[in-house]
């Protein structure tokens, strides 16, 4: 081995798991774009999709992954780019048609036909129904990310690797599940108008401030990362947890922000056109 | 003497039911106040709590409150209810004629508007008085005015009773007064609650008033424990004070919330709402949500005060800190309370006077929300240097600059609107752009402010004090300035002189800027606030500050001759529509009548459809009454 | 129809807003609607209120001050007159959605219901202020823990106190023609408020006894 290369490497995790999921999806993606004319909004859709799978790269396949072993804020960096780059991201993309599409037709149907309309599988279409709803996915969205905080839990992550695993997998699964209901997944609409999906988002924000305030505002440290000798760049870690605390609070809150932004805009201008038919309506002597 | 130009008031109340309603006025009000502070100086006294602890006055100021209101008429709506009373009608006021009717209880939003107008002016002019005797004492290091121990009571005099005009002075007067006119309904959904808002206000300021009688209080206008402990009696009117005035915030928010929320006419959509109404709501929903915290931190205070509990006493299992973080929490929305009204009436009256649409109304809009919720989390920003784990202060740092972008949208909306327009510079106008130009000024200071570095050495000095001056008296007291200008005509029936308008103006501005802008260096130059000395070689600057403020207070006196000469002895009425404008109030007759619409309204277009051939009327007035 | 002309009021029974104009906009069935809204934003500000208690309790726990959150010889109060106090803020808000849900078919049984409710409340009020005069401690003698547990719930009686002026009033207005029977959604209005309370007293509950 090159002298140096080691050292570099040893800054690079290697997580098959990780590597392997993301290799099916980009295959997949790939596949299922072929031989499909390209709409322009297609472009922004892929650009998305390519950058949401960066994303969890960057989370669990980088340095990062190493630097989280260490370092508290690392790791909170390490779920906030899950939760709110990577998630919205994909969800954003909405990939699922394309995924779908590059699967052979006879698997496709064979698997879709009774999922749909199998009558032996109506209480599995039943459960879906009732956990798709938006107030479930806020519940469980929210509940998931304080019960992973609890310190006996936490602690478990860092010990465990497979739970590790559990629960990136539950804070990228449950956040598709929440962005999909602030961006339709097509074919699908969610069922949220615009000022209840402002909403949906503004309430997920302001219970994330919640869990960063008892980190920020915490006078000992929970987790495991105090029993480490020392931590890089020297700092304690009280100071590491409250970096934590403050990356959830302020980074942690863009991507919903930017998102409440747009939103807003989009409700404006469906008032604006609410207006103007009533104009017209008024105008037409109604 | 000019009449009542609010109409010819309503149907007066029956004799049977005159008889069943309480009889209350203000005189009932004045005199049951003092006989419930005298209850509660008694009971306080008897409680027999620590030796030391004088709960009497506490109790006395809190129960001649509510006995004011009682005696001013709140009672008799609970109490008919409650009994099976007739109750009297929306009316209620109506019955008084002239001046009388505004120093009663008048369920009428116009007169509320007015009240308002009036107390605010009133109390500005007190906390003018407070400012000009800080400035005086502060000719010399040496003490002028008041020994160095009494320099405490004029500073918390002064910014106590200015914050109190700040909170109200535009949702009060000019909210309560045209909010309604605009969104197109003849009612305000809780005008109890309306009324109720505005008669908190007498009692607060006569409150803090009373305070020097008692010693007065050192703590200035953020109260830190534990010198809010230690102090003298004074303090209670601080706790007292808040206590209303953060009621009438939370009251008066209620009340336009639920206003703008639910009683807007056919047609005026969101989008359709003047860009006022967008910062008097944005304005309200901090309003509302931030004042029950502060009212829970006074409410400790008192506890704390009163019964030697110890919230905020560390020896004693409390902390001072508890205080810091739950009064910023409170005081950062509570100055974003004071600049968003005036953001609204500076991107209201642009527009207008430069005769073109507002640029880019969605923007403002969503600036104005971006403002009300980033304020929510910049609080920690006035602990930078007091005790907030360094580890975070980076965060702060980062969402307090992150606020300054909404806010930039607010220039970037009103130079958007001004750009190649046709502006006639009418004396509203002028107070605007020097808003924008002050404003300016206040904003980019305290992007220095919110920069962890340079908050470390410039904390408690002068540069922050003129950074909150360029706010809220170049920002927010010209945008008031400018809207009384404005609507004075359709308030009073009456034009104010415009060339003493513009006079004020200039005097105004000059005289602001060259005593306010001096106090940046000051502040660099090390001289620290809220001390009764500073070092000789500051004399000269601290002299030419006070000269110029003496002639800024000047201006506001020039301003008030204007006002009541106009008000009281100019005969001449004025049009219905001087500034010729589109807004929906300007369409109705001065005096303006009782009712607001006699049909309500469908909105048609936006309230800035300048520069359109054939324009749509903004509303049409013609249709048929709909239910509010 | 001119303002000015006065016009008998549609209602026979006091204590109703009567109205000597007729006006669109003075409905009661308007304010009833916007009562329901107010309320709610009114509820959302009690929150914040109560957010600052429950700050202060976590906060001054955490930093406990010269070891002072729980000073010597303070015990905890007891956890029975706690639940006590919680059960019956419960059963007032139950007993009132009881009656709320009756005021359209059986009035009578609704007043009964609503007295019942006003019983739970005052028993209630009772109890506290037994409690505040039964502690194991003097708040008096400083203290984190015994200055928020005044404090949180003094607040919270203080708040009580008026619900069941509240209370009264809706038992007075559900007279026949009165406003609880004409309008059944102002009654339900009240009815989140004193479930709101209820929820307070519960989380206080478990924070106050229990953390």
């Amino acid at each position: 081995m090159p002298p140096g290369l080691g050292a570099v490497l040893s800054y690079w995790p290697f997580e098959p798991v990780v590597l392997v999921g993301v290799a099916i999806a980009a295959m997949l993606y790939a596949v299922g774009g072929v031989g499909r004319p390209r709409k322009h909004r297609d472009h922004w859709r892929s650009a998305a999709f390519w950058l949401g799978l960066l994303s969890i790269l960057l989370a669990l396949q980088s340095p990062i992954e190493i630097l989280a072993r260490q370092l508290f804020w690392m790791h909170m960096v390490q779920h906030l780019l899950l939760m709110v780059v990577a998630a919205p991201l994909l969800a954003l993309a909405s990939p699922w048609t394309r995924l779908w599409r590059a699967l052979p037709l006879g698997f496709r149907r064979s698997v879709a036909r009774p999922v749909f309309l199998h009558p032996g599988l109506a209480p599995l279409r039943w459960t879906y129904r009732q956990l798709a709803q938006p107030g479930v996915i806020w519940v469980l969205a929210a509940a998931n990310l304080w019960l992973w905080h609890l310190p006996v839990l936490y602690d478990l992550t860092l010990r465990n690797h497979l739970v590790h695993h559990v629960e990136h997998g539950l804070f990228l699964g449950l956040g598709l599940a929440f962005w999909a209901h602030v961006f339709d997944q097509r074919p699908f609409r969610a069922p949220l108008g615009t000022l209840a999906r402002a909403s949906y988002v503004f309430f997920a924000m302001v219970q994330s401030w919640g869990l960063a305030a008892v980190l920020s505002f915490a006078t000992g440290p929970f987790y495991a990362y105090a029993l480490l000798p020392s931590r890089p760049g020297g700092i304690s870690a009280l100071t590491d947890q409250q970096l934590g605390g403050g990356m959830m609070w302020v980074p942690g809150a863009i991507t919903y922000s930017i998102v409440f932004i747009a939103l807003l805009f989009q409700w404006l201008a469906e008032e604006d056109s609410r207006a103007a038919s009533i104009t017209r309506g008024h105008a037409h002597g109604g | 003497m000019a009449t009542a130009t609010l109409g010819t008031g309503g149907p007066t109340l029956q004799a049977s039911e005159r008889q069943m309603v309480l009889p209350t006025n203000l005189l009932t009000g004045i005199v049951l106040a003092a006989v419930g502070y005298y209850v509660g100086v008694q009971i306080g006294n008897g409680f027999g709590f620590n030796d030391g602890l004088n709960t009497g006055v506490l109790l006395g100021y809190t129960f001649g409150s509510v006995m004011f209101l009682v005696g001013v008429g709140f009672a008799n709506y609970p109490l008919a209810r409650l009994f099976g009373w007739p109750i009297a009608p929306q009316s209620a006021g109506d019955e008084y004629r002239g001046a009388w009717r505004f120093l009663n209880l008048s369920l009428d939003h116009k007169v509320i508007g007015i009240q308002y107008l009036v107390a605010m002016l009133m109390a500005m002019f007190f906390g003018g008085i407070g400012a000009m005797l800080i400035r005086t004492n502060l000719l010399s290091p040496d003490q002028l005015v008041v020994p160095p121990d009494k320099y405490l009571v004029l500073v918390s005099m002064h910014s106590v009773m200015m914050i109190f005009v700040a909170s109200a002075a535009i949702v009060g007067p000019f909210g309560n007064f045209f909010v309604p006119y605009m969104i197109g309904t003849n009612r305000m959904a809780f005008p109890r609650l309306e009324a109720l808002s505005f008669w908190l206000v007498p009692p607060a300021i006569v409150i803090l008033l009373a305070a020097p009688l008692f010693g007065g209080f050192p703590t200035g206008w953020t109260g830190y424990a534990p010198l809010s402990e230690q102090a003298g009696q004074g303090f209670d009117s601080y706790i007292v004070g808040f206590a209303l005035i953060g009621t009438a915030l939370c009251v008066s928010g209620v009340n336009m919330l639920t206003t703008v929320i639910s009683l807007r006419a056919p047609g005026m959509t969101w989008t359709r709402l003047p860009i006022f109404v967008w910062g008097v709501f944005s304005a309200s929903i901090l309003g509302t949500f931030a004042a029950p915290i502060l009212a829970s931190a006074v409410i400790m205070q008192g506890f704390d005060r009163s019964m030697n509990t110890s919230f905020f006493i560390s020896s004693n299992g409390g902390s001072p800190y508890l205080w810091e973080n739950l009064f910023w929490f409170f005081g950062h929305p509570e100055v974003y309370i004071f600049i968003l009204p005036a953001f609204g009436i500076v991107m209201e009256l642009i527009p207008h006077f430069a005769r073109k649409p507002l640029w880019g109304y969605r923007t403002a809009v969503v600036g104005l929300l971006g403002v009300t919720l980033l304020s929510w989390f910049v609080w920690q920003h006035h602990l930078f240097v007091s005790g907030i784990a360094p580890a975070l202060r980076p965060f702060y740092m980062f969402s307090t600059e992150m606020i300054s972008i909404p806010t930039g949208i607010v220039f970037l909306v009103a130079f958007g609107t001004l750009w190649r327009a046709k502006i006639s510079m009418t004396v509203p106008m002028l107070f605007c752009l020097g808003f924008l130009f002050n404003f300016l000024i206040g904003g980019l200071s305290g992007v220095f402010l919110s920069d962890v570095p340079s908050d470390v050495t410039l904390h408690g000095s002068y540069f922050s004090m003129a950074h909150f001056h360029f706010t809220i008296v170049g920002g927010e007291i010209f945008a008031i300035v400018a809207a009384i200008y404005y609507w004075f005509p359709k308030m009073t029936g009456r034009m104010l002189n415009m060339t003493l308008g513009k006079i004020h103006f200039w005097w105004m501005m000059i005289a602001f800027n060259l005593a306010f802008m001096p106090l940046f260096a000051a502040g660099i130059l090390d001289m620290p606030r809220r001390v009764s000395t500073y070092a000789p070689s500051l004399q000269g600057l601290n002299d030419w500050v006070s000269f110029w403020a003496y002639l800024l207070f000047a201006s506001m006196l020039l301003f008030a001759v204007n006002v009541i000469w106009s008000w009281f002895f100019n005969p001449k009425v004025a049009p219905a529509d001087p500034w010729h404008v589109r807004s929906i109030e300007w369409t109705l007759p001065t005096p303006l009548p009782r009712r607001n619409f006699e049909r309500i309204p469908t909105f048609t277009s936006g309230p800035y459809d300048y520069g359109n051939p054939s324009p749509r009327p903004a509303a049409d007035l013609g249709s048929e009454p709909a239910p509010a | 129809m001119s303002v000015d002309e006065p016009v008998p009021p549609p209602f026979a029974h006091r204590g109703m807003p009567t109205l000597t104009t007729r006006s669109p906009e003075w409905e009661p069935e308007v304010d009833a609607r916007l009562a329901r809204v107010g309320t709610r934003i009114w509820i959302v500000a009690d929150v914040f209120f109560f957010a600052a208690w429950f700050f202060a309790f976590f906060y001054l726990r955490a930093l406990n001050n010269n070891y002072d959150w729980l000073p010597a010889g303070t015990t905890h109060p007891t956890r029975a007159i706690g639940a006590i106090i919680v059960l019956l803020a419960i059963v007032a808000a139950g007993l009132y959605w009881a009656g709320a849900r009756a005021i359209v078919t059986q009035r009578a049984t609704a007043r009964l219901f609503f007295w019942l409710a006003l019983l739970a409340g005052v028993l209630c009020f009772v109890v506290q202020i037994y409690e505040f005069k039964n502690l194991g401690f003097d708040p008096q003698q400083g203290g984190g823990f015994p200055s928020v547990f005044i404090g949180l719930k003094g607040v919270w009686l203080f708040q009580l106190t008026g619900a069941m002026f509240w209370l009264a009033t809706q038992i007075a207005q559900a007279r026949p023609l009165g406003d609880a029977t004409i309008r059944p959604k102002s009654v339900v209005t009240f009815g989140n408020f004193m479930l709101f309370l209820a929820a307070i007293a519960l989380v206080s509950y478990v924070v106050l006894y229990f953390v």
